[in-house]
């Protein structure tokens, strides 16, 4: 048996998990991103998880809750309404953009274990990731790039290609954010050096 | 071209999820890495030369994804690739052996290896899926495969 029939057998014993493509295409289209990881619940996660660490909390009846978050580098105040069912804990944010429009941001999430064990996210899980600071990217109207982090913006058009892709490294404050826009669509933006 | 959603996770979702776990060795981790994959291929929507460009699109932006995971500071729920193992129903023993010196290799050759050895790519293929150089790619595959051979002497051979 040569070393590539072996690898081969023994690699098969790898299988995906089986999931609902029509369902999430659906929850996709609502908004909704279902994720198994608790570090990474939702689907708006450009906006969503561009929150600060210092975001704050009040309850205002129910389990619905304002917060402060940063979106697209300024401070706004928005509305958190938590659903928690059996299966999945969902969030709707709402808040008012710059231009006097209310927009809505919906999320969800189920934490799993290592085997496929899962259960809806706690309240305080779903909060901690609002709470997150992640790095996004985002696309403008007129085809600009920008990077968000925290209350931290930049253009980084003129850094691409004229295709809008390539690499580059933008330097905040307190961090480096890592960009790679390859051709094929895909989106790399973190805080750590993309290899 | 293009295949249907259901289609192409049929044929493909597994090998994504082999190359998921060779990067992140994280059951969850891995099965995440796929599905993000494939919502992506649902809302992209992308007109693909023929099925293998399918398969390379849907390997690369999995593997993509699952370093992403790898590089977050928040990994939660992780369980140990060696509890995982346990749950896997290997055909032959040596099988069991070969898993484990490969999870116990370096992250860099770790996939290199896997590509190489499981989807059969060539070393130009991996250059290309992996964004390495093609000399990077080739002393990564000859020093994986003589940690290999350290690991499972006779278990594995010289070709």
């Amino acid at each position: 048996m040569t070393n590539k029939e072996k690898y081969q057998r023994t690699f098969s014993v790898l299988h995906a998990s089986e999931f609902d493509l029509e369902e999430t295409a659906m929850n996709k289209r609502k908004g909704i991103r279902i994720s198994k990881r608790i570090t990474a619940v939702c689907a708006a996660a450009a906006i969503v998880a561009a929150m600060s660490v210092g975001a704050y909390a009040t309850d205002i009846g129910g389990i619905q809750k304002k917060v402060n978050i940063w979106l697209h580098g300024e401070q706004t105040e928005a509305v958190v309404d938590i659903k928690q069912s059996e299966d999945i804990t969902e969030y709707e944010l709402k808040y008012t953009d710059e231009s006097g429009e209310e927009k809505e941001i919906h999320g969800g999430g189920v934490a799993m274990d290592g085997f496929g064990r899962q259960r809806a996210l706690t309240e305080e899980e779903l909060m901690e990731h609002i709470g997150s600071a992640q790095p996004t990217l985002d696309h403008g109207d007129d085809g600009s790039v920008w990077v968000y982090y925290k209350d931290y913006k930049e253009n980084i058009t003129d850094k691409l290609d004229e295709n809008g892709c390539g690499e580059c490294e933008i330097e905040f404050d307190d961090a480096i954010i890592y960009v790679n826009i390859d051709p094929n669509g895909d989106e790399t933006v973190s805080l750590t050096p993309i290899e | 071209m293009r295949l249907r959603a259901e289609e192409a996770y049929r044929r493909f979702a597994d090998n994504a999820f082999a190359a998921a776990f060779s990067i992140c060795r994280d059951k969850t981790d891995a099965d995440d890495a796929v599905h993000d994959t494939f919502i992506k291929y649902i809302s992209k929507n992308m007109d693909y030369n023929d099925e293998e460009h399918i398969k390379a699109w849907l390997l690369r932006t999995a593997i993509n994804r699952a370093k992403d995971f790898t590089r977050s500071f928040a990994r939660k729920n992780s369980v140990p690739w060696e509890d995982y193992m346990d749950e896997l129903e290997f055909a032959a023993p040596e099988d069991s052996e070969l898993f484990e010196a490969v999870m116990k290799l370096p992250d860099k050759y770790r996939i290199v290896i896997h590509l190489f050895y499981y989807e059969e790519q060539s070393i130009t293929e991996i250059s290309k899926t992996l964004k390495r150089r093609e000399g990077t790619v080739k002393s990564q595959l000859s020093r994986g495969r003589a940690l290999l051979k350290e690991m499972l002497t006779e278990e594995w051979n010289n070709d």
